[in-house]
Protein backbone atom coordinates (compact mmCIF):
# COMPACT_ATOMS: atom_id res chain seq x y z
CA UNK A 1 0.00 0.00 0.00
CA UNK A 2 1.54 3.31 -0.94
CA UNK A 3 2.37 5.82 1.51
CA UNK A 4 -0.09 8.66 0.17
CA UNK A 5 -3.33 5.97 0.52
CA UNK A 6 -2.17 5.51 4.24
CA UNK A 7 -2.05 9.01 5.21
CA UNK A 8 -5.32 9.34 3.67
CA UNK A 9 -6.75 6.64 5.54
CA UNK A 10 -5.16 7.46 8.69
CA UNK A 11 -7.00 9.01 11.45
CA UNK A 12 -5.01 11.93 12.60
CA UNK A 13 -5.15 13.45 15.63
CA UNK A 14 -3.05 16.04 18.38
CA UNK A 15 0.33 14.63 19.24
CA UNK A 16 0.20 13.27 23.04
CA UNK A 17 3.82 13.82 22.88
CA UNK A 18 5.40 16.63 21.14
CA UNK A 19 8.35 16.89 23.11
CA UNK A 20 8.92 12.91 23.16
CA UNK A 21 8.38 13.29 18.85
CA UNK A 22 10.96 16.46 18.42
CA UNK A 23 13.88 14.28 20.94
CA UNK A 24 13.08 10.92 18.55
CA UNK A 25 13.38 12.85 15.33
CA UNK A 26 16.25 14.95 16.91
CA UNK A 27 18.09 11.47 17.67
CA UNK A 28 17.27 9.99 14.22
CA UNK A 29 18.83 12.83 12.56
CA UNK A 30 21.88 12.74 14.55
CA UNK A 31 21.79 8.59 13.60
CA UNK A 32 21.47 9.21 10.06
CA UNK A 33 24.13 9.62 8.00
CA UNK A 34 22.59 8.91 4.21
CA UNK A 35 19.39 8.26 2.51
CA UNK A 36 18.40 7.11 -0.77
CA UNK A 37 14.79 6.92 -1.99
CA UNK A 38 12.69 6.98 -5.15
CA UNK A 39 10.42 9.89 -4.65
CA UNK A 40 7.32 10.37 -6.58
CA UNK A 41 5.71 14.54 -7.35
CA UNK A 42 2.81 15.51 -7.85
CA UNK A 43 1.75 18.92 -8.70
CA UNK A 44 -2.08 19.54 -7.96
CA UNK A 45 -3.53 22.31 -9.81
CA UNK A 46 -6.71 22.50 -7.88
CA UNK A 47 -8.70 25.44 -9.87
CA UNK A 48 -7.67 23.28 -13.07
CA UNK A 49 -8.69 19.92 -11.35
CA UNK A 50 -5.27 18.65 -13.01
CA UNK A 51 -2.33 16.71 -11.77
CA UNK A 52 1.50 16.88 -13.37
CA UNK A 53 3.18 13.81 -12.29
CA UNK A 54 7.29 14.05 -12.22
CA UNK A 55 9.23 10.74 -10.81
CA UNK A 56 12.85 10.56 -9.54
CA UNK A 57 15.72 9.21 -7.52
CA UNK A 58 16.52 11.10 -4.20
CA UNK A 59 19.74 10.90 -2.42
CA UNK A 60 21.25 12.66 0.94
CA UNK A 61 24.36 12.59 2.65
CA UNK A 62 25.66 14.24 5.89
CA UNK A 63 26.81 17.15 5.73
CA UNK A 64 24.23 18.88 3.75
CA UNK A 65 24.60 16.82 0.12
CA UNK A 66 21.20 16.14 -1.59
CA UNK A 67 20.84 15.31 -4.66
CA UNK A 68 17.17 15.37 -6.75
CA UNK A 69 17.15 13.32 -9.76
CA UNK A 70 13.83 13.56 -11.66
CA UNK A 71 13.68 10.80 -14.49
CA UNK A 72 10.31 12.03 -15.45
CA UNK A 73 8.90 13.41 -17.60
CA UNK A 74 12.22 14.44 -18.71
CA UNK A 75 15.77 13.72 -16.88
CA UNK A 76 16.55 16.68 -15.02
CA UNK A 77 18.93 17.01 -11.99
CA UNK A 78 19.47 19.16 -9.19
CA UNK A 79 22.43 19.13 -6.92
CA UNK A 80 23.27 21.03 -3.98
CA UNK A 81 26.67 20.77 -2.44
CA UNK A 82 29.42 22.98 -0.85
CA UNK A 83 27.15 25.88 -1.32
CA UNK A 84 26.72 25.79 -4.65
CA UNK A 85 23.55 24.82 -6.51
CA UNK A 86 23.68 22.78 -9.86
CA UNK A 87 21.32 22.13 -12.06
CA UNK A 88 21.12 20.12 -15.37
CA UNK A 89 18.82 18.91 -18.15
CA UNK A 90 19.67 17.54 -22.22
CA UNK A 91 20.88 20.77 -23.17
CA UNK A 92 22.34 23.05 -20.41
CA UNK A 93 23.70 22.73 -17.15
CA UNK A 94 23.96 25.66 -14.35
CA UNK A 95 26.09 26.30 -11.51
CA UNK A 96 25.09 29.25 -8.80
CA UNK A 97 26.56 30.17 -5.74
CA UNK A 98 23.91 30.11 -3.10
CA UNK A 99 25.47 32.60 -0.79
CA UNK A 100 24.85 34.90 -3.41
CA UNK A 101 21.43 34.27 -3.87
CA UNK A 102 18.78 34.91 -1.22
CA UNK A 103 16.51 32.61 -3.07
CA UNK A 104 18.56 29.74 -3.07
CA UNK A 105 19.60 30.34 0.77
CA UNK A 106 15.99 29.92 1.49
CA UNK A 107 15.48 26.66 -0.84
CA UNK A 108 18.54 25.30 0.52
CA UNK A 109 17.40 25.85 4.39
CA UNK A 110 13.78 25.01 3.69
CA UNK A 111 14.84 21.60 1.67
CA UNK A 112 17.44 20.35 4.14
CA UNK A 113 15.41 21.45 7.04
CA UNK A 114 12.68 19.19 5.82
CA UNK A 115 14.61 15.96 5.94
CA UNK A 116 16.68 16.72 8.65
CA UNK A 117 13.41 17.78 10.77
CA UNK A 118 15.77 21.05 11.34
CA UNK A 119 12.79 23.22 10.56
CA UNK A 120 11.21 21.81 12.99
CA UNK A 121 13.17 24.47 15.25
CA UNK A 122 12.36 27.09 13.31
CA UNK A 123 10.02 28.88 15.28
CA UNK A 124 10.78 32.40 14.46
CA UNK A 125 9.41 31.36 10.24
CA UNK A 126 6.55 29.21 11.14
CA UNK A 127 3.98 28.05 13.67
CA UNK A 128 3.71 24.44 14.32
CA UNK A 129 0.60 21.72 14.73
CA UNK A 130 1.55 18.45 15.33
CA UNK A 131 -0.83 15.07 14.64
CA UNK A 132 -0.70 11.52 15.02
CA UNK A 133 -1.82 8.73 13.89
CA UNK A 134 -1.02 4.67 13.97
CA UNK A 135 1.84 4.93 11.46
CA UNK A 136 2.34 8.78 11.39
CA UNK A 137 3.64 11.49 12.41
CA UNK A 138 1.98 14.42 10.78
CA UNK A 139 3.23 18.07 11.22
CA UNK A 140 1.69 21.16 9.53
CA UNK A 141 4.17 24.44 9.20
CA UNK A 142 2.47 27.66 8.56
CA UNK A 143 5.08 30.85 8.08
CA UNK A 144 4.71 33.91 9.98
CA UNK A 145 5.67 36.11 7.82
CA UNK A 146 2.84 37.88 4.69
CA UNK A 147 5.39 37.70 1.87
CA UNK A 148 6.56 33.98 2.28
CA UNK A 149 2.81 33.51 2.67
CA UNK A 150 2.22 34.58 -0.59
CA UNK A 151 3.96 31.77 -2.12
CA UNK A 152 3.53 29.14 0.40
CA UNK A 153 0.55 28.72 2.64
CA UNK A 154 1.47 26.25 4.54
CA UNK A 155 4.06 23.22 4.77
CA UNK A 156 2.54 19.52 5.77
CA UNK A 157 5.05 17.03 6.55
CA UNK A 158 4.57 13.08 7.26
CA UNK A 159 7.27 11.47 8.86
CA UNK A 160 6.99 7.40 9.19
CA UNK A 161 6.12 6.32 12.60
CA UNK A 162 8.68 3.46 12.73
CA UNK A 163 11.93 4.92 11.62
CA UNK A 164 10.88 9.18 11.65
CA UNK A 165 11.90 9.51 8.24
CA UNK A 166 10.12 12.06 6.13
CA UNK A 167 7.38 10.20 4.03
CA UNK A 168 6.15 13.00 2.45
CA UNK A 169 5.80 16.85 1.90
CA UNK A 170 3.24 18.56 0.68
CA UNK A 171 3.71 22.69 -0.13
CA UNK A 172 0.48 24.30 -0.28
CA UNK A 173 0.63 27.45 -2.17
CA UNK A 174 -1.70 30.38 -1.40
CA UNK A 175 -4.30 29.97 -4.38
CA UNK A 176 -4.86 25.84 -2.77
CA UNK A 177 -2.57 24.53 -5.70
CA UNK A 178 -0.07 22.59 -4.17
CA UNK A 179 3.37 20.56 -4.94
CA UNK A 180 2.60 16.80 -2.73
CA UNK A 181 6.54 14.48 -2.91
CA UNK A 182 6.17 11.51 -1.63
CA UNK A 183 9.30 9.67 -0.36
CA UNK A 184 9.44 5.27 -1.21
CA UNK A 185 11.71 2.72 -1.25
CA UNK A 186 13.81 4.63 1.83
CA UNK A 187 17.37 3.42 2.62
CA UNK A 188 19.02 4.64 5.44
CA UNK A 189 23.00 4.73 6.01
CA UNK A 190 23.63 2.98 3.05
CA UNK A 191 26.89 3.73 1.23
CA UNK A 192 26.05 6.56 -1.31
CA UNK A 193 29.77 8.01 -2.69
CA UNK A 194 30.92 11.34 -2.64
CA UNK A 195 30.92 11.69 -6.37
CA UNK A 196 27.21 11.30 -6.43
CA UNK A 197 27.15 15.53 -5.45
CA UNK A 198 30.10 16.25 -7.94
CA UNK A 199 28.94 18.75 -10.51
CA UNK A 200 29.29 16.67 -14.11
CA UNK B 1 17.70 71.61 -45.12
CA UNK B 2 19.04 68.92 -42.59
CA UNK B 3 16.17 67.90 -41.81
CA UNK B 4 14.63 67.49 -45.21
CA UNK B 5 17.37 65.44 -45.83
CA UNK B 6 16.85 63.04 -42.90
CA UNK B 7 13.49 62.21 -43.68
CA UNK B 8 14.10 61.33 -47.35
CA UNK B 9 16.83 59.12 -45.84
CA UNK B 10 14.10 57.75 -43.84
CA UNK B 11 11.26 57.16 -46.31
CA UNK B 12 13.47 55.39 -48.08
CA UNK B 13 14.43 53.21 -45.95
CA UNK B 14 10.58 53.02 -45.10
CA UNK B 15 9.95 52.07 -48.79
CA UNK B 16 12.91 50.18 -49.35
CA UNK B 17 11.80 47.78 -46.31
CA UNK B 18 8.33 47.57 -46.69
CA UNK B 19 9.15 46.52 -50.76
CA UNK B 20 11.69 44.37 -49.04
CA UNK B 21 9.21 42.41 -46.92
CA UNK B 22 6.21 42.61 -49.79
CA UNK B 23 8.83 41.10 -52.95
CA UNK B 24 8.58 37.91 -51.90
CA UNK B 25 4.46 37.92 -52.11
CA UNK B 26 1.78 38.06 -54.04
CA UNK B 27 -1.77 38.99 -53.16
CA UNK B 28 -4.00 36.13 -53.19
CA UNK B 29 -7.92 37.04 -53.43
CA UNK B 30 -8.96 33.65 -54.65
CA UNK B 31 -8.32 31.65 -51.56
CA UNK B 32 -10.87 30.28 -49.62
CA UNK B 33 -9.92 30.65 -45.83
CA UNK B 34 -11.78 28.18 -44.03
CA UNK B 35 -10.84 30.95 -41.14
CA UNK B 36 -7.60 31.18 -38.94
CA UNK B 37 -9.02 28.53 -36.14
CA UNK B 38 -8.17 26.14 -38.34
CA UNK B 39 -4.34 26.97 -38.81
CA UNK B 40 -3.75 26.33 -34.99
CA UNK B 41 -1.47 24.31 -33.55
CA UNK B 42 -3.77 24.36 -30.74
CA UNK B 43 -6.57 22.53 -30.53
CA UNK B 44 -9.87 23.28 -28.73
CA UNK B 45 -10.46 19.54 -28.37
CA UNK B 46 -7.08 18.50 -27.03
CA UNK B 47 -7.62 18.81 -23.39
CA UNK B 48 -4.27 19.79 -21.85
CA UNK B 49 -0.35 20.51 -23.37
CA UNK B 50 2.76 20.17 -21.22
CA UNK B 51 5.98 21.13 -22.45
CA UNK B 52 9.93 21.12 -21.52
CA UNK B 53 10.28 24.75 -21.02
CA UNK B 54 13.14 27.53 -20.91
CA UNK B 55 12.78 31.07 -20.82
CA UNK B 56 15.33 33.90 -20.91
CA UNK B 57 13.98 36.64 -19.40
CA UNK B 58 16.42 39.99 -19.72
CA UNK B 59 19.00 38.46 -17.47
CA UNK B 60 16.47 35.51 -15.93
CA UNK B 61 16.45 32.16 -17.01
CA UNK B 62 14.19 29.93 -15.91
CA UNK B 63 13.67 26.44 -16.79
CA UNK B 64 10.63 24.13 -16.25
CA UNK B 65 6.79 23.05 -17.16
CA UNK B 66 4.65 24.86 -19.04
CA UNK B 67 1.00 23.59 -19.00
CA UNK B 68 -1.86 25.01 -21.56
CA UNK B 69 -5.30 24.25 -20.97
CA UNK B 70 -8.15 25.06 -22.62
CA UNK B 71 -11.03 26.34 -20.52
CA UNK B 72 -14.48 27.18 -21.59
CA UNK B 73 -13.80 30.87 -23.35
CA UNK B 74 -9.56 30.90 -22.80
CA UNK B 75 -6.58 29.46 -22.19
CA UNK B 76 -4.91 28.90 -18.93
CA UNK B 77 -1.05 29.05 -19.19
CA UNK B 78 0.93 27.97 -16.10
CA UNK B 79 4.51 28.03 -15.26
CA UNK B 80 6.19 25.78 -12.95
CA UNK B 81 9.76 25.01 -12.23
CA UNK B 82 10.65 21.30 -12.31
CA UNK B 83 10.53 21.00 -8.19
CA UNK B 84 6.89 22.33 -8.70
CA UNK B 85 7.45 26.41 -7.61
CA UNK B 86 5.03 28.44 -9.61
CA UNK B 87 6.39 31.29 -11.76
CA UNK B 88 3.40 32.45 -13.68
CA UNK B 89 0.01 31.71 -14.38
CA UNK B 90 -1.71 33.88 -16.73
CA UNK B 91 -5.23 33.16 -19.09
CA UNK B 92 -5.48 34.24 -22.26
CA UNK B 93 -9.06 35.18 -24.08
CA UNK B 94 -8.79 35.18 -27.31
CA UNK B 95 -9.85 38.97 -27.80
CA UNK B 96 -6.13 40.13 -27.04
CA UNK B 97 -6.96 40.48 -23.19
CA UNK B 98 -5.34 38.68 -20.25
CA UNK B 99 -5.40 37.80 -16.81
CA UNK B 100 -2.06 37.45 -14.18
CA UNK B 101 -3.41 35.15 -12.12
CA UNK B 102 -0.42 34.86 -10.57
CA UNK B 103 3.50 35.78 -10.96
CA UNK B 104 6.45 35.80 -9.48
CA UNK B 105 8.04 38.80 -7.97
CA UNK B 106 10.98 38.29 -9.51
CA UNK B 107 9.34 38.95 -12.55
CA UNK B 108 6.41 41.13 -11.29
CA UNK B 109 6.99 43.75 -13.79
CA UNK B 110 4.13 45.55 -16.14
CA UNK B 111 6.38 45.08 -19.59
CA UNK B 112 7.62 41.82 -19.25
CA UNK B 113 3.85 40.11 -18.55
CA UNK B 114 2.81 42.35 -21.19
CA UNK B 115 5.51 40.81 -23.61
CA UNK B 116 4.22 36.97 -22.21
CA UNK B 117 0.72 37.82 -22.54
CA UNK B 118 1.07 38.92 -26.13
CA UNK B 119 3.63 36.25 -26.56
CA UNK B 120 1.89 33.41 -25.85
CA UNK B 121 -1.57 35.27 -27.16
CA UNK B 122 -0.10 34.67 -30.41
CA UNK B 123 1.01 31.59 -30.21
CA UNK B 124 -2.42 29.86 -29.63
CA UNK B 125 -4.66 32.32 -30.98
CA UNK B 126 -1.97 33.47 -33.94
CA UNK B 127 -4.37 36.54 -35.45
CA UNK B 128 -4.92 39.07 -33.17
CA UNK B 129 -8.57 40.16 -32.30
CA UNK B 130 -9.84 43.03 -34.72
CA UNK B 131 -7.60 43.21 -37.34
CA UNK B 132 -7.58 43.30 -41.00
CA UNK B 133 -7.11 40.23 -42.60
CA UNK B 134 -5.08 39.81 -46.03
CA UNK B 135 -4.38 36.34 -47.75
CA UNK B 136 -0.75 36.02 -50.05
CA UNK B 137 1.04 33.75 -51.06
CA UNK B 138 5.04 33.25 -50.61
CA UNK B 139 6.25 33.34 -54.15
CA UNK B 140 8.97 30.88 -53.44
CA UNK B 141 7.09 28.48 -51.60
CA UNK B 142 3.91 28.39 -52.30
CA UNK B 143 3.20 28.96 -48.64
CA UNK B 144 -0.10 30.44 -47.78
CA UNK B 145 0.60 33.94 -45.98
CA UNK B 146 -2.11 35.27 -43.76
CA UNK B 147 -1.21 39.00 -43.19
CA UNK B 148 -3.36 41.06 -40.39
CA UNK B 149 -3.16 44.59 -39.25
CA UNK B 150 -4.75 46.21 -36.25
CA UNK B 151 -3.89 47.62 -32.93
CA UNK B 152 -0.90 45.42 -32.33
CA UNK B 153 0.79 45.94 -35.93
CA UNK B 154 1.43 43.84 -38.89
CA UNK B 155 1.91 39.92 -38.61
CA UNK B 156 2.64 37.74 -41.16
CA UNK B 157 1.29 33.89 -40.16
CA UNK B 158 3.05 31.54 -42.57
CA UNK B 159 1.04 28.09 -43.03
CA UNK B 160 2.63 24.87 -44.44
CA UNK B 161 0.78 24.23 -47.54
CA UNK B 162 1.46 20.36 -46.78
CA UNK B 163 0.20 20.08 -42.75
CA UNK B 164 -2.31 23.46 -43.20
CA UNK B 165 -0.66 24.18 -40.12
CA UNK B 166 1.37 27.47 -38.71
CA UNK B 167 5.43 27.29 -39.66
CA UNK B 168 5.78 30.69 -38.66
CA UNK B 169 4.40 34.05 -36.65
CA UNK B 170 6.37 37.78 -37.52
CA UNK B 171 5.44 40.43 -35.68
CA UNK B 172 6.71 43.30 -38.25
CA UNK B 173 8.19 46.79 -36.87
CA UNK B 174 8.16 49.96 -39.60
CA UNK B 175 12.20 48.96 -39.79
CA UNK B 176 12.78 45.85 -38.69
CA UNK B 177 10.83 42.49 -37.58
CA UNK B 178 9.83 42.38 -33.60
CA UNK B 179 9.10 38.82 -33.03
CA UNK B 180 9.07 35.37 -34.33
CA UNK B 181 7.37 32.44 -33.72
CA UNK B 182 8.41 29.08 -35.25
CA UNK B 183 6.29 26.10 -35.04
CA UNK B 184 8.12 22.48 -35.44
CA UNK B 185 6.01 19.02 -36.20
CA UNK B 186 7.33 15.56 -36.90
CA UNK B 187 3.70 14.08 -37.46
CA UNK B 188 2.03 17.62 -38.45
CA UNK B 189 -0.61 16.76 -36.20
CA UNK B 190 0.78 17.76 -33.03
CA UNK B 191 3.56 20.25 -32.32
CA UNK B 192 7.01 19.29 -31.38
CA UNK B 193 8.41 22.17 -30.06
CA UNK B 194 7.77 26.00 -30.21
CA UNK B 195 10.54 28.60 -30.46
CA UNK B 196 9.67 32.24 -29.71
CA UNK B 197 12.48 35.12 -30.23
CA UNK B 198 12.40 39.17 -29.75
CA UNK B 199 14.99 40.22 -32.56
CA UNK B 200 15.47 43.68 -30.19
CA UNK B 201 14.99 42.19 -26.06
CA UNK B 202 17.05 39.80 -24.71
CA UNK B 203 13.36 37.49 -24.23
CA UNK B 204 12.88 33.87 -25.54
CA UNK B 205 10.89 31.06 -25.05
CA UNK B 206 12.04 27.54 -26.03
CA UNK B 207 9.16 24.73 -25.65
CA UNK B 208 9.77 20.89 -25.95
CA UNK B 209 6.42 19.05 -26.23
CA UNK B 210 6.06 16.41 -23.38
CA UNK B 211 4.24 13.10 -24.91
CA UNK B 212 2.22 12.12 -21.30
CA UNK B 213 0.95 8.72 -23.07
Amino acid sequence: MSAEILQAQEQLSPMSDIDGFKTKLEEMSKSTQTISCDFIQEKNLVVLAEKIISRGVFFFRKENNIRWEYTKPYRYLIIISNGHLFTRDDKNQKLYDIESNKMFQEMNRFISGCIQGDILRNDKDYAAEYFEGPSTYFVKLVPRSDKMRQMLNEVQIWFDRKDLTVSALKMVESGQDYTKIDFINKKLNTDIPLEKFSFK
Amino acid sequence: MKNLALSSLLFLLLCSCSTALFNNYRNNDHVNSPGSDSYTWFNADTGRYLFQSSIDILKNNFTGLLFVKQLDDSRRILFITEMGIKIFDLELFEKDDFVVHYCMEQINRKSLLNALGNDFSLMIYNIPGNSRIKYMTEKNTGKLIIKSSGQSGTMYVKVNKKTGKIDEIISAGALTNKLNIRFFSASGEEPDSIIVSHYNLNFKIHLVRINEN
